[in-house]
């Protein structure tokens, strides 16, 4: 833990998901909104989660300046209603790898544990 | 719920939010398009209440935080709502009894509030009585007061202020046949009242001088229904239907109470002393008025008393009545507390309804304190677990503590919202003569019921529960039947005893449900001599002076209505129907050789079709024929009960009897119609042709039907209408609704106490359901060894059932005494039925056995449903 920079923002463990969707859904030109967001929390970590929670975290991340956003252009198939896109900033980016090394290095010697 | 996120979210973030749901929508319709719009609100809905409750509970935090220091707040709140979320059953089980529980007892108390506990609204309303005349010989008797009578108060007594009403009367009908209803009043009435106009008022002409108009002032409500509240409505003057014109005078606060139990007037008009019924020349006026009189406090009540009484005997003896009552003269004044005055017909009824409703909050909390119990019995692992990592019995019961909060909030926040659609059900039954001193409404008062009943709530289903499992020690951590035997069997019993009060609270509310519901039942289910399937009520006023000329307005009318399409029969006739009135006019000789008990009700005067419209079947003899009755032959029909009292088993048939000097003879006796009320006791009537009434005139047309009343009563009103005579229309309803009306008294204890008793069995049911569901599970083991022994399933099931006999009987029979001395106190309001009644008790009794065996059977059948080979493994 002591290799995690101090001034990394500190992040939940649902925080740091939402991070990673995120950059997930952004891969290969995709955009990341709340739709995909979801898919790849539920895709990838296999996790039931309350789609309210990931708006209130996407607020909280781009409020904290680890997320930013933009409007897409509105389309038919969402009723008029434009896509807010998010992308990951680079303080979340060194804070999410800032994070994975920590946990690397506490598993360190725990590869045996079942 | 879009606007809803607006206002939680900022604007982009909830157009995105919407957007996202609809794009998702859309995808789904593919696949089905009533799922998918399904899933929108479902998902929709989700998503405001995890914004919404986030956005509180944030809002909270930092109130605590900052304002209090708390580093965790809410810390105990989110871990019991994780908590209760892992135990859904018991958490939509506990919030499913207090919401019912709650939305009953609110709606009680909003209606209780409004008639008992809320203050008069008048200044002083300690210092204000109802006077009225008194006998010396009987103190009960309190008569009305003659105008005179009022006038030696006024001088025997120049120190209390006297207001004076008189007869209550309809002033006409609006257009959609509302009946606006008036109250003639003195000047002093408001002023004695400490009540003064929203607006205007009357003023002294108003009081001396005729006008083609009449003076009103309206009230509140009729402001708003008629003349959609407008200010400028002061002056402005209305034709009523069926009425003189009005001029209003003023508006009456909205808080107004009319300090009377009769129904609730729509204006006041000025009392006129000076023109008839009250002037009569050279006679004293009659006794047809009431007073209300304030005695300041400075002014000792007993000398008023004494005042007032000499002056009434002072008037008596003055002028001796012509006619004076068996028990003497009128010569005593009356005054009695307007206050208790004004509730004494409903304070009986409610402070029952409102003691119903404590019991049934009472069974909900012992439901709930059982199902608690319960629940930490099934946690008393992590609870353990708890306690051997050093939380202290403090910190265990405060968690307890909290959950049952959650859970009362949440509970009691449903019952509220529940309670207004509740709330406005039980007003449209309540009857016009119950006075309201306020609006019964969810105010504020009535939450703050709501929050201290929450308190309270909590309080009961957490203290034994906490308690419980603040003195759980560890040994549920050292093995599976850790506990001490000592402690299982206190805990048995707790819960045999939390099953016994839960059946006698029930069986106490069910027993008082079901002997109000059956009494109206039966109401229903007696033959009242109407067929109001097919029947239609017209009532009109006649303008004409005398019977022939009314005839020829009941021609008119008749004539309009036999024109509308299902329209079979019409026959008119003088009484009005189901008011809960009748015409006094039952003077009448008694025949010779009639019996000595030969007391009848009144006598009807029918026109032509009337015996055909009514489709009187005749017991014996016959009905009158439109011969008869046109031509005003002397030939009448007796009830039923009127030929049992006066012959009792002879026949009535041929016999004569004397009236106003004329002898009528009996041609027939058909069925008993209750004329006055559904509950009303038969009294007897005597069908004579109306032109033998000469003093009287029809007033009431029934009309029989080929097709739905109502449609037809729909269709009436136009004809009425179109041909200009719907202002003589006073009402047109049908008969369903004309009888269920009269009895609407009835209606609301039914309801009430019905929903009581339903409630009760509901909550009775889930409680026991959820006590043996709960011990049956932490039997698991047990009833395993039992199959491996070579038990049978009903062998399981049997024991379950057998363990509950002993506490449902003794609930039964701890009830059984509790209902049968509470009997007492709702007898008054059963219809034939005895609190006694033992078809009523069997009633009451099988449906809380069947309630008690239906929570036992479904975990009884589940437990005996155990895999032997699991169940042991497991454990």
């Amino acid at each position: 833990v002591g290799a995690v920079p101090h001034d990394s923002p500190a992040l939940g463990e649902f925080e740091q998901m939402v991070l990673l969707a995120v950059l997930c859904a952004g891969q290969g030109g995709g955009q990341a909104y709340g739709v995909t967001v979801h898919q790849e929390l539920e895709r990838r970590a296999g996790r039931r989660v309350a789609r309210g929670a990931i708006y209130m975290t996407l607020d909280r991340l781009e409020k904290k300046g680890l997320l930013t956003s933009y409007q897409s252009e509105p389309t038919a198939e969402r009723g008029g209603r434009a896509r807010r896109c998010y992308e990951v900033t680079k303080p979340a980016t060194t804070a999410l790898r800032a994070s994975r090394r920590a946990l690397t290095r506490l598993w360190e010697g725990l590869e045996g544990v079942k | 719920m879009f606007t809803l996120l607006h206002r939680l979210l900022d604007a982009g973030l909830a157009e995105s939010v919407f957007g996202d749901l609809e794009e998702e929508r859309q995808r789904r319709a593919r696949r089905s398009r009533l799922a998918a719009r399904l899933w929108y609100w479902r998902a929709s809905f989700a998503i405001v209440m995890f914004v919404a409750f986030r956005r509180v509970y944030e809002a909270v935090a930092e109130v605590l935080t900052s304002r209090f220091g708390l580093s965790a707040p809410g810390s105990d709140v989110v871990h019991a709502v994780r908590s209760l979320g892992r135990s859904p059953w018991y958490s939509v089980t506990v919030v499913g009894v207090i919401a019912m529980s709650m939305a009953l007892a609110t709606t009680t108390f909003a209606i209780v509030d409004g008639v008992l506990f809320k203050p008069l609204p008048y200044s002083a309303s300690s210092e204000l009585f109802v006077g009225s005349g008194g006998y010396a010989k009987r103190p009960s008797e309190t008569p009305s007061l003659s105008p005179e009578e009022i006038q030696h108060w006024r001088v025997a007594a120049p120190d209390v202020r006297i207001g004076v009403m008189g007869l209550q009367s309809t002033l006409g009908r609006t257009a959609d046949l509302e009946e606006v209803r008036t109250v003639s009043v003195s000047p002093e009435l408001l002023d004695v009242l400490g009540v003064r106009p929203l607006v205007g008022g009357f003023t002294a002409d108003d009081f001396t001088t005729a006008t083609g108009d009449r003076p009103a002032l309206i009230s509140h409500g009729f402001w708003q229904r008629a003349f959609g509240g407008r200010p400028d409505v002061l002056g402005e003057t209305t034709t009523l239907a069926g009425g003189r014109p009005i001029r209003v005078a003023g508006v009456l606060p909205r808080d107004f109470v009319f300090p009377s139990t009769n129904r609730r007037p729509d204006a006041l008009v000025p009392l006129r002393l000076d023109q008839p019924p009250f002037a009569r020349p050279g006679r004293a006026g009659p006794a047809l008025l009431s007073t209300i009189v304030r005695v300041p406090a400075a002014v000792p009540f007993a000398e008023v008393q004494t005042k007032l009484d000499a002056a009434m005997q002072a008037f008596a003896d003055a002028a001796p009545p012509v006619r004076t009552a068996a028990h003497g003269p009128r010569n005593r004044a009356s005054l009695r507390p307007l206050e208790a005055e004004l509730t004494r017909r409903s304070a009986r009824v409610l402070a029952l309804v409102a003691a119903a409703s404590g019991t049934l909050v009472l069974l909900a909390c012992l439901t709930l304190a059982g199902l608690g119990i319960a629940r930490v019995e099934d946690r008393a692992r992590e609870v353990a677990l708890r306690r051997a990592m050093g939380a202290s019995g403090w910190a265990i019961a405060r968690l307890q503590s909290v959950e049952a909060m959650v859970l009362a909030v949440i509970g009691t926040s449903i019952g509220v919202a529940l309670a207004a659609p509740v709330l406005t059900a039980t007003l449209r039954l309540l009857p016009d003569d119950v006075p309201l001193l306020k609006e019964p409404t969810i105010d504020l008062r009535v939450l703050l019921f709501a929050a201290g009943a929450v308190l309270v709530t909590s309080l009961l289903i957490a203290l034994w529960p906490a308690s419980v499992a603040a003195r759980t020690g560890l040994s549920p951590l050292m093995a599976c039947s850790g506990q001490s035997q000592s402690t299982k069997t206190t805990r048995g019993w707790a819960r045999r005893v939390l099953v016994a009060g839960e059946v006698a609270l029930a069986l106490v509310l069910t027993l008082g449900g079901t002997l109000v519901v059956g009494s109206l039942a039966l109401l229903w289910s007696e033959d009242h001599g109407y067929s109001e399937a097919d029947s239609l009520i017209v009532e009109f006023n006649v303008t004409a002076a005398d019977r022939l000329g009314s005839r020829t307005e009941i021609a008119a009318i008749e004539t309009v209505l036999g024109g509308v399409v299902g329209v079979r029969a019409t026959g008119a006739f003088d009484e009005s129907l189901l008011q809960r009135s009748f015409n006094a006019d039952v003077s009448w000789k008694a025949p010779a050789g009639a019996g000595q008990w030969c007391l009848v009700g009144p006598k009807v005067g029918v026109e032509t079709g009337f015996f055909e419209a009514m489709g009187f079947v005749p017991n014996a003899g016959r009905v009158l024929t439109n011969g008869e009755v046109d031509g005003g032959q002397p030939v009448v029909v007796l009830s039923e009960t009127a030929a049992k009292l006066c012959w009792e088993a002879d026949d009535p048939i041929g016999r004569p009897v004397t009236m106003n000097g004329t002898v009528f003879t009996i041609v027939g006796v058909v069925p008993d119609v209750r004329f006055s009320a559904l509950d009303e006791r038969a009294a007897g009537q005597i069908y004579v042709p109306g032109l033998t009434l000469p003093q009287r005139w029809s007033r009431t047309v029934l009309v029989r039907t080929t097709r739905l009343p109502d449609a037809v009563a729909r269709d009436a009103i136009a004809a009425l209408r179109s041909a200009g005579l719907i202002d003589q229309v006073t009402r047109v309803m049908t008969m369903r609704a004309a009888l269920a009306d009269s009895i609407r008294a009835r209606r609301l204890n039914a309801w009430l106490f019905g929903v009581f008793a339903a409630a009760s069995i509901a909550i009775v049911a889930v409680g026991i359901l959820g006590l043996i569901a709960m011990a049956t599970s932490r039997r698991t083991r047990e009833i395993g060894v039992r199959y491996a022994l070579g038990g049978t399933r009903s062998g399981v099931v049997g024991l379950v059932v057998r363990e509950q006999v002993l506490p449902v009987g003794a609930g039964l029979l701890a009830g059984g005494a509790v209902a049968a001395w509470a009997g007492q106190f709702i007898g008054a309001y059963l219809y034939r039925f005895q609190p006694s009644d033992p078809r009523l008790w069997t009633m009451a009794v099988g449906a809380v056995i069947t309630a008690a065996l239906t929570g036992t059977l479904i975990p009884a059948w589940r437990a005996s449903r155990v895999d032997p080979v699991q169940a042991l493994r497991a454990e």
